[in-house]
């Protein structure tokens, strides 16, 4: 799950700047400063002698936006080059490099490390594991480093930060295109503004990346459409909120409630499409439909709804909590609610690649995807 | 069915009706771009569905890193035909080094087109790099010359910051879930809208992945 780290608590967040509303600013907030707590061992068979195989683990305390190319700089100083001996260290080939999870789960170079982490989480069902079947049972995240024979079918060619940027860029503008139907917002940035979104991940720096991308990503401010159940979606959000999500940090912010009109243009339900990819368990395939803010009658497309519209078996009804759901889902590594409205996860809950990441798990000890049998 | 863009439901139908198309002798040397494809559906989602064929292209030059640089940026179009030599009947040439290619046309839901995917390999089976890949016939040789390549993509000239997309870059295989290649669909819609104006062409379901087909090999040649 995320952790969140105190220094920014709302309260003390200058969150003014852009002109977004207090909500919308605290769940960018919140979705920027989650962070997946990584152990990192090198394979023992691939050790070369006279490594000290004293030294097991890194530990690190990966952001949920970042990627793993952007910590193997870290990765190799701090463990590789203490463990490997000076004739090792010089036969280290960075790009050989490749990581494993528990289960021989490939970790994909341009999946951002949130995203990997959810995708595991609920590949591997509770079931399946005898020990435990805790929330907590998969902290830290343990991935294996291997120094060689990557394999290079699975990954992309490389696990430079160059290809992870490349990577990054084109789901950003494909998210652009979603929503407005063309890629005018990310080209028609300044190359110094188009280079900062990066550079805003690879630093992990959120005033320099929210400076660009509030340019692009559309605000939660209710436009024409008014909230359906009469409070925000974000301070619902705010409110309801699961008990599997962090403690310590209950609902008591004051909601978002501005209802500015003057934005409708760059508004979270003006969106042609809101930029969402389903994650099915167990290597099954990625799911991207074009998923509408708003639905036929004009109200906001919820998540259960979708859920229930693109994966009927595993999802019986719209209500995500109800008994007779055989899965659930997961967005930045927490549970949100049914009535959820994709529009606002749009702009509250992306990545910063721009999308909204959906992983789906089995619950209990069911498991196989012949479940779901589309 | 759009002249520009399609459906998921109307690319399964395209991709059915381009199957099922009869090709007669006559015509299997000119096309020979849409043989051997086969339907590819995924296990679990059967809605999710490509096309899918292997292909041998020849590796058509030498290792010639040194002479990239001024090579890359000589724009060249005018020998675009010299390529249709190089793809003549190979029969009798020299056994020669083949990369094996996998091409698939999946589907966008982003661009709502057909995309050109492929992946390819040596004969040891290990994936060749986007050099690799550039110093066989996939391309057309005009596309070869002209394009600035990085280690992870094309672009083709003029293209800088500013232009959307790379002509050629690496992503997710819409069914098969691992990284391929793939052509950039951003400038599809406005060439097949254009090409579909033929008044009996929109009415046709195969002629959609004809066209598509027909616009994709101006980049790549598929006749391989």
């Amino acid at each position: 799950m995320a952790t969140y780290s105190p220094k920014h608590a709302p309260g003390s967040s200058p969150q003014t700047a852009y002109t977004t509303p207090a909500s919308t600013a605290l769940f960018r907030r919140l979705v920027w400063e989650g962070t997946v707590p990584i152990e990192i061992r090198i394979d023992g068979k691939e050790l070369p002698a006279g490594s000290d195989r004293a030294l097991e683990s890194y530990y690190v305390q990966a952001p949920r936006v970042g990627y793993l190319p952007l910590l193997i700089p870290d990765i190799k100083r701090h463990l590789a080059e203490l463990v490997l001996d000076d004739s090792g260290v010089r036969f280290l080939k960075e790009e050989d490099w490749w990581f494993e999870a528990e289960g021989g789960v490939l970790m994909k170079w341009h999946w951002p490390v949130g995203l990997l982490y959810d995708h595991y989480t609920t590949s591997v069902s509770p079931g399946a594991s005898s020990s435990s079947s805790s929330t907590t049972h998969w902290l830290p995240f343990r991935l294996t480093l291997h120094l060689a024979a990557p394999p290079t079918d699975k990954l992309l060619l490389s696990p430079s930060i160059e290809a992870c940027k490349q990577a990054f860029m084109g789901q950003l503008k494909e998210a652009d295109f979603l929503r407005w139907g063309s890629t005018k917002r990310v080209t028609g940035l300044r190359k110094p503004e188009h280079d900062g979104l990066w550079d805003g991940v690879r630093d992990h720096n959120f005033d320099d990346y929210w400076r660009v991308a509030s340019k692009i990503t559309p605000t939660t401010t209710p436009s024409s459409v008014p909230p359906v159940s009469g409070a925000p979606p974000s301070s619902q959000s705010v409110l309801y909120r699961p008990a599997s999500t962090e403690p310590g940090h209950t609902g008591t912010i004051s909601a978002g409630t501005a209802q500015q009109t003057n934005n409708a243009v760059d508004g979270a339900y003006s969106v042609r499409n809101v930029p969402v990819k389903i994650y099915l368990p167990d290597g099954g395939p990625v799911i991207q439909e074009p998923i509408s803010a708003l639905d036929e009658t004009g109200r906001p497309t919820t998540l259960g709804a979708i859920l229930h519209k693109f994966l009927p078996l595993l999802f019986p009804s719209a209500s995500l909590e109800s008994p007779s759901s055989l899965a659930y889902a997961i967005v930045q590594g927490i549970l949100p609610p049914s009535d959820t409205e994709m529009a606002w996860l749009g702009a509250c809950m992306a990545g910063a690649d721009g999308w909204v990441n959906v992983c789906v798990g089995l619950r209990g000890a069911t498991t196989g995807l012949g479940l779901i049998g589309l | 069915m759009s002249s520009s863009h399609l459906t998921r439901d109307e690319f399964a139908a395209a991709c059915n009706a381009f199957l099922q198309r009869p090709i007669s002798n006559d015509e299997t040397s000119a096309l020979r771009g849409h043989l051997g494809w086969t339907l590819l559906t995924s296990p679990t989602v059967s809605s999710l569905r490509c096309l899918a064929r292997t292909v041998n292209v020849r590796v058509i030059r030498e290792d010639d890193t040194e002479s990239d640089e001024a090579s890359l940026n000589d724009l060249d179009v005018e020998e675009e035909d010299i390529d249709d030599a190089t793809a003549a009947p190979i029969s009798d040439q020299t056994p020669t080094t083949f990369v094996t290619v996998q091409q698939y046309i999946a589907y966008s839901p982003t661009f709502a087109v057909p995309v050109f995917y492929f992946s390819s390999h040596d004969a040891n089976g290990a994936p060749t790099s986007l050099e690799a890949i550039l110093r066989t016939n996939l391309f057309k040789q005009h596309v070869t010359r002209s394009v600035t390549r990085t280690a992870h993509s094309l672009s083709l000239p003029g293209e800088d910051a500013g232009a959307p997309f790379p002509l050629l870059s690496q992503g997710d295989h819409p069914v098969l879930g691992r990284p391929c290649w793939f052509l950039h669909p951003c400038g599809i819609p406005t060439a097949m809208a254009e090409l579909m104006e033929e008044p009996d062409m929109s009415t046709h379901s195969a002629a959609w992945i004809d066209t598509w087909l027909a616009l994709i090999s101006t980049v790549i040649d598929l006749r391989t």
